[in-house]
């Protein structure tokens, strides 16, 4: 442990006293080279020569003194430090280039970060729930086509008769006028079912969410943004009434930030109950009809229950419910009986933004990837022109004692250093294009709602692209400059030059 | 003059435990102790010494105190921690075990 501290302590040391240290070490040294020449005069030299003699013996103290530092195991730290600072100073030396640069590797990275961040938050991310792995979604399929749209008497059958699931739950993404007079607003929202929130196991951050409302279906709850832009985020609302569709709803509660509901792309200011449809569309049949598929089912896999057993136990329970509450006439009925029931996983949601955007988004993806590859070569170009202008630099310090591992790492630095710049302000641009991405996506009648920010996963992608294209375009140049400056009759002249300054 | 590597790696680190095992020293002194020991049969080189003093203090086995020498002048003297001296005690029993082997072959019949 005491080890482990004074090892510590040294790195400190030698990081941010730098100065203290190498005066310690001129001093430990210089003592040697006295006690040594005293050596030399007691042994009856005579004292100017005692010293030279000295000196010879101790060899060159430049070297000693390098070979002492090489020790500190604070080294690279430095070396990356002043090798950061020489990048910057010969990048500025140069701003025409570096413009160039940083503005390719910009556009490069954040068209890339763009495109990632759309896949990310339509296709990866996991919804912000309790457990997301164990919900799935209930699915007709023959191979070809998939049907993922049911009628509400089959939800109420499901509800009822799957022992495999803890809850089965639905909702219906609708548009509706909230408010009265000048402050009506065109909203989106969700009628959800019965369990909706306690199988997705989200609770409310303020006053209650919605559960089995069939008595009294005018309550509703907000999304944490809505409740922001809307009620200046009051936690007094609760009670307080909101009129949606011409109806008095009493607000519940608030639900946390950053849930979107189950449907990734359609997010919803206002939750209220299913049952509420009956007050919404009092002539509409489609509550008790078989035939109208309109609602998606979800549910939550019971703890004891893994996601293989509920596969394997699942066919009878969807025969039942084509038999039971499918379609009962027409095209519909007979495709139902064709279909194979299936359980999705559901972590990340459902949403017909994937489906139809999945691909497409790929193909992007691929296209900004090669857009970003002609820029690493275009750089490469750039930074091979420059580096036939940097080759008498090169071959001096490599005249002057400095090793091939550390100038490759002091060019390796400067393309680092282009490239964490590139990425930041890529970041910065894939944010702004990020939304501008799902602007086009959305339309008036099929409004698109998505939390495309940067997180960590989006972060990381950036990071990884600046370390990769550091390397596509950075290594190049240094392995033309290593090479071109090991040439031997190069080498021999400097090893002379050295030799002679000594002698 | 030899070159470093003259010593068998290691040999170096056991030397300077050993002789910071009898008491703190500066590196003049280890050096003049290990020669006048071994009856200047070993000689330790500046350019050798001082870096394994520097690597085996980052490495927390000595650590290392600026005092007065006998004549009033200041050094650098090190000295072992008790990690070093734990370290110093595997080290002589891995040396003793090799030069043993070593010994046994060379005495082969």
């Amino acid at each position: 442990m005491m080890r482990h501290l004074d090892r510590i302590r040294l790195r400190f040391r030698s990081l941010f006293r730098r100065g203290r240290v190498e005066r310690d070490l001129d001093q430990e040294l210089s003592f040697h080279i006295q006690e040594l020449t005293r050596q030399h005069i007691e042994r009856g030299m005579p004292p100017e020569k005692a010293r030279a003699e000295a000196l010879r013996q101790f060899g060159v103290v430049a070297q000693l003194q390098e070979a002492c530092r090489d020790q500190r195991r604070t080294r690279w730290i430095e070396d990356f430090v002043h090798d950061l600072r020489y990048a910057v100073r010969l990048l500025a030396k140069s701003p025409g280039f570096t413009a160039v640069a940083l503005l390719s590797l910009a556009l490069g990275i954040g068209a890339n970060t763009a495109v990632f961040s759309l896949i990310e938050t339509i296709v990866l991310r996991e919804l912000p729930v309790q457990e997301p792995g164990a919900l799935v979604q209930i699915v007709g399929a023959d191979g070809e086509r998939a049907q993922g749209s049911f009628s509400y008497p089959s939800y109420e059958w499901l509800r009822a008769n799957a022992p495999m699931f803890s809850h089965v739950f639905t909702w219906c993404f609708t548009r509706l006028w909230a408010g009265e007079g000048d402050s009506m607003e065109w909203i989106t929202v969700d009628k959800v079912s019965e369990e909706y929130f306690a199988g997705l196991g989200v609770s409310a951050v303020v006053g209650r969410a919605l559960g089995d409302e069939s008595q009294q279906p005018e309550v509703a709850v907000l999304s944490h943004k809505w409740w922001n832009a809307r009620f200046q985020a009051d936690s007094g609302v609760v009670g307080r009434e909101l009129r949606l569709g011409g109806i008095r709803f009493t607000i519940a509660g608030v639900m946390p930030e950053g849930f979107h509901g189950a449907d990734v792309g359609k997010a919803a200011d206002v939750y209220i109950p299913l049952a509420a449809e009956r007050l919404l569309a009092p002539h509409s049949k489609r509550m008790s009809q078989r035939n109208a598929v309109w609602l998606p089912l979800m549910g939550r896999l019971r703890n004891d229950v893994t996601p293989q057993q509920a596969m394997a136990g699942f066919p009878p329970v969807w025969r039942a419910l084509v038999e039971e509450t499918g379609p009962a006439n027409g095209k519909g009925a007979s495709a139902f009986r064709n279909f194979k029931g299936e359980l999705r996983p559901a972590a990340n949601g459902i949403s017909g933004l994937r489906r139809e955007f999945d691909k497409p988004l790929k193909v992007l993806l691929g296209v900004v990837g090669v857009v970003l590859l002609i820029a690493c070569v275009n750089l490469t170009n750039l930074l091979l022109a420059r580096a036939l202008g940097r080759q008498r630099e090169i071959a001096l310090r490599l005249a002057v004692g400095a090793t091939n591992g550390r100038l490759l790492r002091q060019l390796l630095t400067e393309s680092f250093l282009l490239a964490v710049v590139g990425a930041t302000l890529g970041l910065l641009l894939a944010q702004w294009s990020g939304q501008l991405l799902v602007a086009l996506l959305s339309s008036s009648t099929n409004p698109v709602s998505l939390d495309v920010r940067v997180n960590s996963s989006i972060l990381l992608y950036a990071a990884g692209l600046a370390v990769l294209t550091t390397l596509l375009f950075g290594l190049a140049p240094v392995i033309r400059a290593l090479r071109s400056s090991l040439q031997p009759a190069l080498k021999e002249g400097s090893q002379q030059l050295t030799g002679g300054s000594h002698a | 003059m030899g070159k470093p590597s003259d010593l068998i790696q290691g040999t170096l680190d056991l030397l300077i435990f050993k002789t910071l095992s009898l008491e703190p020293m500066h590196g003049w002194g280890i050096a003049q102790r290990v020669e006048q020991v071994s009856r200047d049969a070993l000689q330790i080189q500046q350019g050798s010494l001082y870096p394994a003093l520097h690597r085996l203090e980052q490495q927390g086995w000595i650590r290392s105190e600026w005092r007065e020498t006998e004549n009033r002048r200041r050094a650098k003297y090190y000295m072992l921690t008790p990690a070093g001296k734990r370290q110093f005690a595997i080290e002589l029993a891995n040396w003793q075990r090799l030069s043993g082997g070593i010994d046994l072959v060379l005495e082969m019949g």
